[in-house]
């Protein structure tokens, strides 16, 4: 056989362009590799992963290879997913697998065809579009995108960590009680005891059962999460700027992508503007990457191609438009799969520390029933028996059902709060939610609607300020020099991405703010596309850190500057009276909650200079944007569920302190640059406490913000839905992106997602959040003081020589109280009180020395109750008492506010029946091995039942939560 | 026929809890059958690369062969020649 050519493999440069395989003509979509290659028997093997199981593509290869030239015989087999091809020796298609052996082997081939075929970023971005068939300017027709999704599928990447079924059943076998379960099970087997081993059986089943069910319910919310995750993409489309579900983008797509967007798809660019791209997710590298359209060379490794724009990765700066080459698993993050590995569901602390606390719980009731043993010993009893009765109490006083309890009640509030348009990307944020002491709000788009809107113009005539309502503002405008001259200057200065769709209407893409000043311009007449074109833009400087104004450049030698009037006013060349009158201008605009921009030109040769008095002035443009509806009531209401509202806001602090006035917001206004002094005051902590708004503030003063209030000990939720906020979502315990149209960069960051932007939302996940801590505690409460009781009866008993309930009728009380009643508490809904009170203080353990000396006595008084019950009436006696005892247990430990349902009643209500039918019936009693008369049983039942909720511990359970949280507040 | 209460309750019961628990056993039996397929689809797919693998070494044998055969022909017509 003559061996094939070695590869160039380190230098793909000297490589010949990959081209589609030949046979496959008819299917460009089709990836193959070549597997085998013999040229002594002209034979050809290749690879084709999509034809496993596809008897119709398999037809359809050997068709369209039988119909090449020099091919003797093909044969698709969809049981291999490989295709044999027998060739003449001296057929054409000899040299393409010539070099097919080249390039496929040795690189792994696991894309679509039509990304297969090309290395676009060598590709000149015309020859891009013609290969895909697509306009550089108008983009696909609606009809060659939808055909195009059939054809490659959508673009969603499978998670391929998705715990299989049989998986997630094993998984729930793995912790600690249950472990003790199974070890159980063996003893009970060894000893021959098949009915004790079936109990446990069904104690684990039970509990692998519910555990199983939670977790798919987690599961499918993680993954309609992640379907959802992805959000929408701006394309042109029939020449018309659409917004689409990225998961409908195709291959051939027009994106519109600027700063702050995360990208959904490879693609390669064909007109950029400033555009720099935040690749740390694909490729590491932490600073912003600078991105255009000129092609690299083809050996460019991933990290240096310029010319593109990669799935997975965010816009840091600028705006482009880049066609789409690859889609879903197609692209380049898909093998990684780091994205969605990011949005797996970390343990949260609370369920670490229940985990950790029902194994401790686990050894002290084993240790008891040691204890038990020995005491039985003492007595002489017969040691197989004894060792019968301490395995069921051991089992009795394992907490199995504390893992599927806290996992349920987590999950359960994640869906009661995704039915009401709030997402949880993760399962622990559930329990965070509950312990926010301080919000951190940004104001636009947040707490307003960032629908901007002019209101008024105030120009310098000579040394006088005239101020124009915008309302008065009509075509005729244009015949003032200095209006047009203001707005002319506000349309070149805005980063607006302009698109004129088939109807000749101009769609406008961009910042709230600039879209408002492009808006009023073409109402006096103004046509952005062609005061674009003649003052061509050749450099725009953006603000910076402490910088806040915005410097462009444009060729006939002009400059513009936009920005804060504090900063802009003193560059230009105006006299100090003036410049005082503006900016007292400037605060009484303010005043009024809106927004100033200072606007000035200079005339330039080279590049635009920043000194004082080198621009001149032209005017102020002042804008609103209307708080949104409900934003007060959800402060209010915030105030008083004990959660301080802290509002971050870019504007100046006259325009704050108007929001806040209009918002009823209470506290110290301070700026950005002051925020240094104020945390290192000797009464920083004060200061901080007192803060309501910071006016001025750039996006590392929002992370110091946070950081300060975590650090003096607030659990912070930080609410925004910019590219700005996106630093202080990740900062904060909770960072929650308001709204579906927040940015995807704030989408990405944020723990929770708000679909509807009403901050009125936020409050009622805190109170689910609340309604989980409060309901986790009742519920490991009352399954420890019931398995203490359960263990005290049993240990007394023995020190007196007794022996009250057998080992099946310990495993049938376990059966019946731990796991249901302890699930009924944990995920009992509750009423809307949780927001009347402050939030329990952060370092609150689950169950502090209280709660454990309730516990203490409450088990000893069920332990008592029983006991006595004994006394009076004998074992059955004791049976019956020590289970109803734990359902009116159950019951008083209910929450005061608890909302109307059956689900308590049928979880608890149900174990009971069942315990009264066990009492009552005699094939049970005779199964169970309890002996009694069954109406002292039944007397016994009742008296148990009651006497929890005749000792009011219902009452101290619940004064203990409110009395606490006043302490805290 | 005479109407026997218990059994008749046990058959009720034995209705109602089959009905209730057939969808929750879905899941599983699911997982089964689809493991079952998984199965035949793995043994078939590794049986017909092995028959080719087979094949292709066989077609390698054979075209090697005749290769040799029309050497050592062609050699001994250039030596005749």
């Amino acid at each position: 056989m003559r061996s094939l050519p070695q590869p160039a493999a380190n230098n793909p440069q000297q490589q010949p362009p990959i081209r589609d395989v030949l046979i496959l003509a008819d299917q460009p979509e089709i990836a193959a590799t070549l597997a085998r290659h013999a040229r002594c028997s002209h034979r050809v093997r290749l690879e084709i992963p999509s034809l496993l199981g596809d008897r119709e593509l398999a037809a359809r290869i050997e068709c369209s290879a039988n119909a090449q030239p020099g091919v003797i015989r093909a044969e698709a087999n969809p049981h291999s997913a490989r295709v044999l091809i027998e060739y003449a020796a001296d057929a054409p298609i000899v040299d393409e697998l010539e070099h097919l052996a080249h390039t496929t082997r040795h690189r792994t081939v696991k894309r679509a065809g039509l990304q297969l075929a090309v290395d676009w970023h060598a590709e000149d971005s015309d020859d891009v579009c013609r290969r895909l068939a697509t306009s550089c300017r108008d983009g696909l027709s609606a009809r060659a995108a939808h055909e195009r999704l059939d054809r490659f599928g959508p673009n969603v990447i499978a998670d391929e960590e998705v715990k299989s079924r049989l998986a997630l059943l094993a998984s729930q076998l793995q912790n600690a009680p249950t472990a003790m379960l199974l070890g159980s099970t063996l003893i009970s087997l060894l000893l021959g005891d098949v009915l004790e081993a079936g109990a446990i059986v069904t104690v684990i089943a039970l509990n692998t059962t519910i555990g199983y069910r939670v977790e798919r319910t987690s599961e499918s919310l993680l993954e309609s999460w992640r379907a959802t995750e992805l959000g929408t993409a701006d394309v042109i489309r029939d020449g018309s700027i659409t917004t689409v579900p990225a998961a409908d983008l195709v291959p051939g797509d027009l994106l519109v992508v600027r700063a702050g967007d995360m990208l959904v798809a490879d693609a390669r660019v064909v007109d950029a503007e400033r555009l720099t791209v935040d690749e740390a997710s694909l490729t590491g590298e932490s600073e912003p990457v600078a991105k255009d359209a000129k092609a690299v060379a083809r050996s460019t490794m991933l990290a240096e191609r310029r010319s593109m724009l990669y799935r997975g990765t965010t816009i840091a700066s600028g705006h482009a438009r880049a066609v789409v080459v690859a889609t879903g698993p197609a692209t380049e993050i898909a093998s990684v799969q780091r994205l969605t590995a990011q949005s797996r569901a970390p343990k949260g602390r609370l369920q670490a520390r229940l985990n950790a606390l029902g194994v401790r719980l686990s050894w002290a009731g084993l240790a008891a029933a040691g204890a038990t043993a020995l005491a039985g010993l003492a007595h002489r009893r017969n040691p197989l028996e004894v060792v019968r009765d301490t395995v069921a109490l051991g089992v009795a006083a394992i907490p199995e059902g504390l893992p599927v309890t806290t996992t349920a009640a987590l999950v359960r509030a994640m869906a009661r709060l995704r039915s009401r348009g709030i997402v949880v990307r993760r399962l622990a944020t559930a329990e965070t939610l509950g312990a926010i002491t301080v919000a951190c709000t940004d104001k636009t788009g947040t707490l307003t609607e960032n629908r901007m809107r002019l209101e008024w113009i105030s120009l310098l005539d000579g040394s006088r300020i005239r101020r124009i309502a915008s309302s008065t503002l009509v075509a005729n405008h244009m015949a003032v020099g200095s209006i047009t001259a203001l707005l002319v200057a506000c349309v070149l200065n805005s980063d607006i991405e302009y698109q004129r769709n088939h109807c000749g209407t101009l769609e406008l893409d961009g910042s709230a703010t600039e879209r408002a000043l492009v808006e009023a311009a073409r109402k006096i007449g103004i046509d952005p596309s062609s005061v674009r074109t003649y003052w061509e833009r050749v450099r725009l400087i953006e603000r910076g850190d402490g910088k806040h104004y915005v410097v462009s450049e444009h060729a006939r030698g002009v400059a513009f500057i936009k920005g804060a009037p504090e900063q802009v006013v003193p560059l230009c060349a105006v006299d100090d009276e003036v410049a005082r009158e503006l900016l007292a201008e400037n605060y009484a605009l303010a005043a009024r909650g809106l927004r100033v921009l200072a606007v000035g030109y200079q005339q330039i040769t080279r590049d635009a200079r920043c000194d004082a008095g080198s621009w001149q002035f032209l005017g102020f443009v002042a804008m609103r944007d209307p708080l949104r509806r409900g934003s007060v009531e959800a402060l209010h209401a915030a105030e008083r569920a004990g959660i301080r509202t802290v509002v971050l806001t870019g504007d100046q602090r006259a325009t704050a302190r108007a929001i806040a006035e209009e918002a009823e917001l209470r506290g110290d206004i301070v700026e950005g640059h002051e925020l240094d002094a104020l945390l290192t005051a000797p009464d920083a902590r004060d200061r901080l406490e007192r803060l309501a708004v910071v006016a001025r503030v750039t996006p590392a003063q929002k992370v110091t913000v946070v950081e300060a209030l975590r650090e003096s000990g607030h659990v912070v939720a930080m609410l925004g839905d910019g590219i700005n906020d996106a630093p202080a979502l990740r900062a904060a315990d909770v960072g929650v992106a308001v709204g579906a149209e927040s940015t995807d960069l704030a989408r990405q960051t944020a723990d929770i997602v708000l679909r509807h932007p009403d901050l009125r939302s936020v409050l009622e996940a805190i109170a689910e959040g609340r309604a989980v801590q409060d309901n986790l505690r009742r519920s490991i409460g009352f399954q420890a003081a019931g398995n203490l009781g359960e263990i005290l009866l049993a240990f007394g008993a023995a020190v007196l020589g007794q022996r009250l309930i057998g080992s099946l009728g310990l495993l049938w009380i376990n059966l019946l109280t731990d796991t249901f009643p302890g699930l009924a508490l944990a995920l009992e809904p509750t009423r809307g009180r949780l927001l009347e009170r402050a939030p329990l203080p952060p370092t609150m353990p689950i169950l502090d020395r209280s709660d454990w000396r309730r516990i203490a006595r409450d088990g000893a008084l069920l332990a008592a109750s029983s006991g006595a019950a004994a006394i009076a009436g004998g074992p059955l006696a004791a049976f019956a008492a020590i289970g109803a005892t734990q359902f009116g247990y159950a019951t008083a430990r209910r929450s005061s506010d608890h909302a109307r349902g059956v689900q308590f009643g049928a979880l608890v209500g149900g174990s009971a029946a069942l315990h009264l039918a066990a009492v009552a019936s005699t094939p049970a009693r005779s199964l169970l091995r309890i002996s009694g008369a069954p109406a002292i049983g039944l007397a016994s039942f009742a008296l148990g039942f009651g006497v929890p909720l005749y000792l009011g511990w219902r009452r101290s359970a619940d004064y203990k939560i409110v009395r606490v949280a006043k302490e805290s507040s | 026929m005479r109407f026997h209460l218990p059994s008749y309750l046990l058959g009720v019961a034995t209705g109602a809890s089959g009905a209730a628990i057939v969808p929750r056993l879905r899941p599983v039996v699911m997982e089964i059958a689809s493991g079952c397929y998984r199965l035949v689809d793995a043994v078939t797919f590794r049986a017909a690369r092995a028959r080719e693998n087979f094949s292709d070494f066989l077609a390698e044998a054979h075209a090697r062969a005749r290769d040799g055969a029309q050497r050592r022909i062609g050699r001994r017509e250039r030596a005749h020649a």
